[in-house]
């Protein structure tokens, strides 16, 4: 299949809608830059670590409850921070081989990671779940 | 301290979390981890339940290094577009997982919840 006739992957950071619309240049430098992207996604995932390692605490009390509160947040937002930058990776890896010409079939993601990060989901939502239970939301 | 500084009810996920596509913002620094490890030490060591003012402190500090891990994020997504003006970072709810998705909105709810308890 010709690489202009490649379906756009669904969910793309291209702001063009076809890559048919992107001069050849200009197409050359966008891959330039993903894989510039690419390696500073690759430094800020490892510098930013998706759990804090914090432990969990019994709650009988609202002062409790503000310390696992506080824990909580730190474990979703360093989440959110990790599995956004993962994502945004993919995206820009298949963007790549679109522009490529490539079949986005070829391209790996790494189900360990998502192991260890399904692991920690569930942590956290069984945290969650106890503060809820306490706080009879 | 009360707990007059916390937002309105009205607050949404998209705002809480700042959702990207963002701009990050200058000067925003994260509370060290000493203070707020001192802080809960503080509050897990009492036997009463009613020390408002250590209680709001330890959540202003949690919530400023939420905004200061998310400003960093921004700034990451920024930088992984490497300023090219043919790229731009999709939203968040498309990043994200809806099992995490349905974590944030959860932990929001609670959130009001506390701030409830506390003042109730």
């Amino acid at each position: 299949m010709s690489g202009d006739r490649l379906p756009r992957p669904s969910v793309s950071a291209l702001k063009a809608r076809s890559q048919a619309l992107i001069p050849r240049k200009k197409k050359l430098q966008i891959l330039g830059d993903i894989e510039i992207g690419l390696r500073s996604l690759e430094s800020n995932l490892r510098d930013g670590h998706p759990s804090s390692g914090s432990k969990v605490i019994s709650i009988s009390n609202p002062l409790q409850g503000v310390v696992e509160y506080g824990r909580l947040l730190e474990e979703v937002v360093r989440l959110l921070r990790h599995e956004s930058l993962t994502s945004l990776g993919n995206i820009l890896r298949s963007d790549a081989l679109y522009l490529n010409g490539r079949n986005l079939d070829s391209l790996d993601i790494s189900e360990q990671s998502g192991d260890i990060q399904s692991e920690e989901i569930e942590g956290i939502v069984a945290r969650l779940t106890r503060l809820e239970e306490w706080l009879e939301v | 301290m009360g707990l007059a500084w916390r937002m309105p009810d009205s607050e949404t996920s998209r705002g809480f979390f700042k959702f990207l596509p963002r701009d990050p913002q200058d000067g925003h620094t994260s509370p060290s981890a000493a203070e707020i490890r001192q802080l809960e030490d503080i509050l897990l060591g009492k036997n009463s339940s009613t020390d408002l003012s250590s209680a709001s402190e330890l959540i202003r500090l949690r919530e400023l290094q939420k905004d200061s891990i998310l400003n960093d994020l921004s700034l990451c997504a920024i930088q992984a577009l490497n300023g090219n003006n043919h790229l731009r970072c999709p939203p968040t709810p498309v990043l994200i997982q809806p099992r995490v998705a349905d974590i944030i909105d959860r932990l929001l709810i609670a959130r009001e919840k506390l701030f409830e308890r506390l003042e109730g």
